[in-house]
């Protein structure tokens, strides 16, 4: 059996992606103002760390990146209520990629899979069923979608949650069952289940589960046998760690995402709640006839998007050492909450002058938060120390050296020297190369 | 696809989770037992409980008292400005700031920041004392403390007015005048004032302290841990590191950066301080009483004892060099004559950091910085 990417099949799935994603992002955005995290993220720091590539990207004023915010809150409700909807979703793309390429230190993987899939969108005739767009046009309307517009969507997903599965499958993880070990004994007053969590039990129970969901969810959700089991185990494992670790919107997000594997009459069932109009049963009258070109060009650029997906996350094997250790190929993996890791960072400031060194007081120059990611990643290591040179050089502070006694705990491990101490940081540069400055692991 | 939707329907879901379950089984009784862990978990609410009642209470009621006194004692000196009633309200003032030393750690609750207002640790011990600015505030009869000049007010800059420059012939004459007396009751009053406020407010906050015993961010525990730490920075970075000198750009040392500059006790006050700061890691108090702390704490985690062991090594190394100090040496003097005590000081600090800082919050997996931000 052949997959036919041009085959037609309702557009109700997507049309309820649509709107569950543009809430769960008018949401976030919300969120992220109401925290204060404009400011503590992008404006109060006196730093920030560079994504390799994106040197250029720096925060605007206050003033700007509230308006950044504003743009991001309005496109996700227009993505939600499907309102100007190609530039909506390209407006969110774009605010919500240039604030996350601001600050290395706030990386997250969801982050990264919402960046992803607000690109995704932009293509995807998502608004031509139960939308604004639909009432102020309603020859746009259609019932249905090539079926790549949807599968795109779970492919995607499967993406996500089969690489964080695979990452699982590692010594630590089920054999010592690290970091859940370390992690459950301080969720004991988690209502109902806090009392089991102290127990080592519980940390293997949590590390195989874990690991077994990730890597199997997505096959669950698929067959219709097993999907509504599935389900409730998709709502209890994002609800659960939701309420563990200090995750934010991301529970929700997948809970929502997920509904995408429901069948077509079940999204049916779920539009008419939001437009009674809405046919009972698809209809399947009016296909989306995409130029045959434009439908081929965006299935070429998908295949090449999901070759870079599944192939990127390997390329730790190009490096020596272990991979939690060095970091080196460990972003944009879909490796989430795979370690307990942390650093003290101390940094000596040469001065040209004196030949003294001077040691940096960390929190003058970053909030803790970025202070705590700089500790144990090398790249930002280095990055600081490069920052730190020009801030003092700005104050004619002429800097001769500046090299960083790190200390990293990684797991429990009593915590051990991260790079070489006497390595003069200002001499070296970012690249995709080895780092062989960083010390190893093993002792 | 289809090949996909054969190997499902082959699938036998039972099948699948029995063996699933023996894996489990076998996983979980082969390794139970190899390692340390506590399976009973450690009480965070016998330790705060600890914490509130015997260690943070205590302190903040002995220090009110002691500062009560020295208001008194001040306001004595001021209407008999002899030297025998300035000696009494400079060793009163030296027993009340030592006291301060033990409530300066728990900087959170009652003496966090509230609006315009500083942490009570701010507020009251910042230093080095601005002198221009406080002799101005003096000459202007400005008692009214309605600016954010932290370095006119509080401990230090009583003492200031109270040592002086040594001699206390010179304190005396200078406190012929009115204006700088009732400033110095001013500024006295004002410590009292806010101490006293603080210690009665824990009497409420301490259940509500007792009660937030989770692990996230702002919990008591890690409330307790990130003062702590801040505390313990203070005293390496502020209170030794920068009148030595330490800091980039810092071509020689700052010796008049030093804490208690006028009184010569900072080597006395540096002391106390991180007995109080290594009091909270104990679990022990100005009693004395040795209960739940963080030691206890890291004892039922991951790696705990192996950190609790190099830990105690690097404080008593701390200690070491601490009381090859004399507890009355003038530590700017010390700072000027290039002391390789202050070096080893520095240097000991130092090593001790990484234990008290990043080892000891991802072991007992406590949120200490995503107040801002998540993780995933």
């Amino acid at each position: 059996m052949q997959y036919r990417p041009l085959q037609q099949t309702d557009i109700a799935p997507l049309a309820v992606f649509r709107i569950a994603f543009g809430l769960m992002m008018t949401l976030g955005t919300l969120r992220f103002m109401l925290l204060g995290w404009i400011e503590e993220h992008y404006t109060t720091p006196l730093f920030h760390f560079h994504y390799y590539g994106f040197e250029f990207i720096e925060p605007l004023n206050l003033a700007g990146m509230y308006v950044v915010h504003a743009l991001m809150f309005a496109s996700a409700l227009g993505i939600m209520l499907g309102a100007f909807y190609r530039w909506s979703a390209l407006t969110f793309f774009l605010t919500f990629t240039y604030t996350e390429l601001i600050d290395l230190t706030y990386y997250l993987n969801h982050y990264y899979f919402v960046s992803i899939v607000a690109l995704v969108m932009v293509f995807l005739p998502a608004h031509r069923c139960c939308s604004v767009d639909v009432k102020r046009n309603p020859s746009i309307a259609v019932d249905t979608v090539p079926r790549w517009c949807i599968d795109v969507i779970k492919l995607q997903t499967a993406v996500v949650y089969t690489y964080a599965g695979i990452a699982k499958i590692n010594y630590e993880w089920l054999i010592e069952a690290l970091p859940l070990r370390i992690w459950l004994p301080a969720q004991d007053t988690l209502p109902l289940i806090g009392k089991i969590m102290p127990y080592q039990a519980t940390a293997y129970a949590f590390s195989w589960i874990g690991m077994l969901y990730d890597c199997t969810i997505v096959w669950w959700l698929m067959n219709s046998k097993t999907r509504p089991w599935a389900y409730v185990s998709v709502i209890i494992f994002h609800v659960l760690t939701g309420m563990m670790f200090q995750i934010g919107i991301f529970p929700m997000v997948m809970i929502t995402t997920t509904l995408i594997f429901f069948s077509n009459g079940f999204h049916r069932k779920l539009l008419r709640f939001f437009d009674k109009k809405i046919a009972p049963v698809c209809a399947y009258e009016k296909a989306l006839s995409y130029a045959q070109q434009k439908s081929r060009l965006a299935i070429a650029a998908l295949a090449a998007h999901f070759t870079f997906q599944i192939i990127f996350p390997w390329r730790f094997m190009l490096y020596p050492g272990k991979l939690f250790w060095t970091e080196q190929g460990y972003r944009f993996s879909w490796r989430v909450m795979l370690m307990e890791k942390a650093g003290t960072a101390t940094f000596y400031v040469q001065d040209a002058r004196t030949g003294k060194e001077g040691i940096v007081v960390n929190s003058e120059f970053l909030n803790q938060h970025q202070e705590k990611q700089m500790a144990f990643q090398p790249d930002m290591i280095l990055q600081y120390a490069h920052q730190l040179k020009a801030w003092y050089e700005n104050k004619n502070i002429p800097v001769k050296k500046i090299r960083a006694e790190v200390y990293v705990t990684l797991n429990g491990s009593r915590s051990r020297l991260y790079i070489d101490p006497n390595v003069d940081l200002t001499q070296l540069y970012d690249n995709w190369q080895n780092k062989n400055w960083i010390l190893p692991f093993e002792k | 696809m289809y090949l996909c939707r054969l190997v499902l329907n082959r699938f036998n879901m039972k099948k699948f989770t029995h063996s699933l379950l023996v894996i489990l089984l076998l996983v979980v009784t082969g390794c139970t037992d190899k390692t340390p862990d506590n399976d009973n978990g450690f009480d965070r609410t016998v330790m705060l409980q600890h914490f509130s009642g015997n260690i943070i209470q205590p302190a903040f009621r002995v220090c009110a008292e002691e500062t009560e006194t020295l208001k008194q004692f001040i306001e004595f000196f001021i209407q008999n400005p002899d030297e025998i009633n300035l000696k009494i309200a400079q060793e009163q003032w030296k027993r009340a700031f030592e006291l301060f030393q033990y409530i300066r750690p728990f900087t959170f609750g009652p003496a966090a920041e509230q609006g315009v207002n500083k942490s009570l640790a701010e507020e009251l011990g910042t230093f080095p004392v601005n002198v221009t600015a406080t002799e101005n505030y003096i000459n202007t009869n400005d008692t009214l403390f309605n600016n954010f000049a932290r370095d006119t007010r509080g401990f230090l800059a009583l003492e200031y007015l109270l040592f002086g420059n040594g001699n206390n012939t010179d304190v005396l004459n200078s406190f012929t005048d009115l204006k700088r007396k009732r400033y110095a009751l001013a500024v006295a009053n004002q410590i009292f004032l806010k101490i006293r406020s603080a210690r009665y407010d824990w009497q409420a906050y301490g259940l509500s302290f007792v009660a937030n015993n989770g692990t996230d961010a702002g919990s008591s525990v890690s409330l307790l841990y990130n003062e702590f730490l801040k505390s313990y920075e203070l005293i390496k970075n502020y209170k030794v590191g920068l009148p030595s000198g330490n800091r980039p750009g810092q071509t020689q040392p700052e010796p008049q950066k030093v804490e208690c500059y006028y009184s010569k006790q900072s080597v006395y006050m540096i002391k106390r301080h991180f007995e109080a700061v290594h009091g909270i890691w104990l679990g022990k108090g100005l009693n004395g009483a040795d209960g739940a702390g963080f030691k206890e704490y890291l004892s039922t985690a991951v790696g705990g004892i192996e950190l609790i062991a190099e830990t105690e090594k690097q404080v008593s190394n701390v200690n070491t060099v601490l009381s090859s100090i004399d507890d009355n040496a003038d530590l700017s003097q010390l700072i000027n004559a290039n002391s390789t005590k202050v070096s080893d000081l520095n240097t000991e600090l130092q090593k001790l950091t990484r234990y008290y800082k990043s080892d000891m919050s991802s072991v007992l997996g406590i949120a200490i910085t995503y107040t801002s931000g998540d993780g995933d």
